[in-house]
């Protein structure tokens, strides 16, 4: 799947810098960090059952123990 | 979640501010975009990041945001400079509250170092695989079947004292069921039950719909917010009271709220009834039930929860179950069984007002814990310990406080099932040591001593803020007045 936004397809894998996430952030992407993989969450918003607050107050930060902690690592799998 | 992934970051992440909470964010340059290569990026100074937490984490850098939309040019640093001459007295003197309380809060808890919050991160992850191999998250069922139990046993005796006339011990038999339920309710809001999603949400939305009136779906909306920033008097909508309460004094400056995505303003009304707000407390959350039908409904009505993905139909159930509601409670009970406007009146108040311990119970953990914010780089269960207290019972007393006393060990493993957590906080005492994070636990009559004190003293400051309300105003049009 290729990112909207992006000029170029880009591998899941990809070391992606800081300034680049800052970037696209500044672009109105939502991404956080989640277990190291960085997670544009913009076409998955609308389906969140938790709502697009709980969200947006992870955008730009690294949402690893917030997500374990609130939804078992299995439900945020499914949940999409 | 793995299709949504669109790289990997390298190293240790450092947290930006995120842009609801007013962070600001450096688009990529043409010669950025060209040349991205993570060396020239890193190099590039870090304007959101490096935020001092003493000025920026707080309200501060919220008011300067709402400036930079208008003006752009607008310095940040200037805005948030406590000594700045341009700034009135009331709002120095507010800010000045603000740096003691972040200075209070940053000599009682760990610095908030990389390493050191690192650290604190590690082993909250450690104790969290502990609990899971423990077998804490296995629900206990048994537990349940006696609190079922309970349930029928409160619904029968409502319904025998309502047959034979005793219309307010009916009502407060009612009133105590209700309390019961709505500990069940929060464990399923959390999927804290089966686990499942679907099922666990199903329960919660019985119990808050067809059963209580309310609507579970305006609960989880908030709650989650709530769960995230919590105690933060511009993001927590749990800590949003005004008129009636100002449970910070940053309330006086008229703050933006990001969740209703509106002012609160302190008005006419907040000066009025802030002043006696230690006095109110008891009261106003006796009638707190009539309040969130109001918030039910406006959820319900105007769809402010999830139109798509799983789910999707949740209001439409919980329409449905208000319909239940109001025809077996408004109709069946209190216009066809109860035979006078007084002895009805009498009914519904009561079983309405017996719900204030529980709604004690609700804001007695947070509303006497710190409300700063100290910035993007505290770590979340550091931030919840901070935030959140216990309350002390006696193990028989549990069934009381519904698992709503072990609050803290519950925002840190919001998952665990209710009768699991008296069992979870011995760990996370023994994880607090560890990490020398203060372990907040006060006895029920304490913690209510606790937030009267705190209701007490924002007033007292509320008293030498009143003499400044005009520049108060003053100020109001200048941030906001566009």
């Amino acid at each position: 799947m290729t990112p909207k936004g992006a000029p170029q397809p880009r591998r899941r894998d990809a070391i992606l810098s800081p300034r680049e996430i800052e970037g696209l952030i500044a672009d109105g992407r939502y991404i956080f960090i989640l277990d190291k993989k960085v997670i544009k969450s913009d076409a998955w918003l609308s389906y969140h059952p938790g709502g697009l607050k709980a969200i947006q107050h992870m955008v730009g930060r690294d949402a690893t123990d917030e997500v374990t902690a609130y939804v078992s690592h299995l439900e945020a799998y499914q949940h999409r | 979640m793995t299709r949504y992934q669109i790289g990997m970051i390298e190293g240790s992440w450092k947290n930006f501010v995120p842009p609801i909470q007013g962070g600001t964010f450096r688009k990529l340059s043409m010669e950025e975009e060209s040349d991205s290569s993570a060396e020239s990026a890193r190099t590039s100074s870090e304007s959101t990041r490096n935020a001092s937490p003493v000025f920026d984490g707080n309200d501060s850098s919220l008011r300067s945001r709402r400036l930079l939309e208008d003006t752009d040019a607008a310095s940040v640093t200037s805005m948030s400079s406590v000594s700045s001459s341009a700034i009135p007295d009331d709002l120095a003197f507010l800010d000045s509250q603000t740096k003691q309380e972040i200075e209070l809060d940053l000599s009682k808890y760990p610095a908030l170092d990389p390493e050191v919050q690192g650290e604190i991160i590690q082993k909250y992850r450690l104790l969290s695989q502990r609990i899971q191999a423990e077998g804490l998250y296995e629900c206990n069922y048994t537990a349940y079947a006696w609190e079922a139990a309970r349930w029928s046993f409160l619904f029968a005796t409502m319904l025998l004292f309502l047959r034979i006339g005793w219309y307010c011990t009916s009502g407060a038999f009612l009133g105590m069921f209700w309390s019961q339920l709505v500990f069940a309710a929060h464990d399923a809001g959390h999927i804290a039950i089966t686990h499942n999603f679907t099922i666990d949400t199903l329960i919660g939305m019985i119990i808050a719909a067809p059963i209580g009136g309310l609507s579970l779906g305006w609960w989880k909306r908030t709650h989650n917010v709530h769960h995230i920033v919590t105690n933060s008097p511009e993001h927590d909508p749990d800590n949003q009271h005004l008129p009636v309460f100002a449970v910070n004094h940053r309330f006086f400056g008229n703050i933006w709220s990001t969740y209703h995505e509106r002012l609160l303003p302190y008005d006419a009304a907040a000066k009025f009834l802030v002043p006696f707000q230690a006095y109110m407390y008891y009261p106003v959350l006796a009638l707190g039930r009539f309040n969130l039908y109001v918030q039910s409904w406006k959820f319900l009505l105007q769809g402010q929860g999830p139109r798509k993905g799983i789910a999707w139909w949740h209001r439409y159930f919980e329409l449905a179950g208000n319909v239940v509601f109001w025809y077996w409670f408004g109709y069946l009970i209190v216009y066809k069984s109860i035979p006078t406007p007084w002895a009805r009146f009498g009914f519904v108040m009561i079983s309405h007002m017996i719900n204030m311990p529980l709604h004690v119970q609700l804001t007695v953990s947070h509303f006497a814990m710190s409300t700063t914010d100290l910035g993007p780089g505290e770590s979340f269960p550091m931030k919840m310990l901070r935030t959140t207290m216990d309350v002390d019972c006696p193990p028989w007393l549990d069934f009381f406080h519904g698992g709503l006393q072990f609050q803290a060990v519950h925002h840190l493993f919001p998952r665990v099932p209710r009768h699991n957590l008296r069992r979870v906080q011995k760990l996370v005492i023994e994880f607090c040591r560890e990490v020398e994070i203060p372990y907040a636990l006060y006895g029920f009559l304490d913690g209510n001593r606790e937030v009267i004190g705190k209701l007490a003293e924002v007033s007292r400051q509320a008293t030498i803020l009143s003499k400044c309300q005009r520049t108060v105003a003053e100020r109001g049009n200048i941030f906001h007045g566009h």
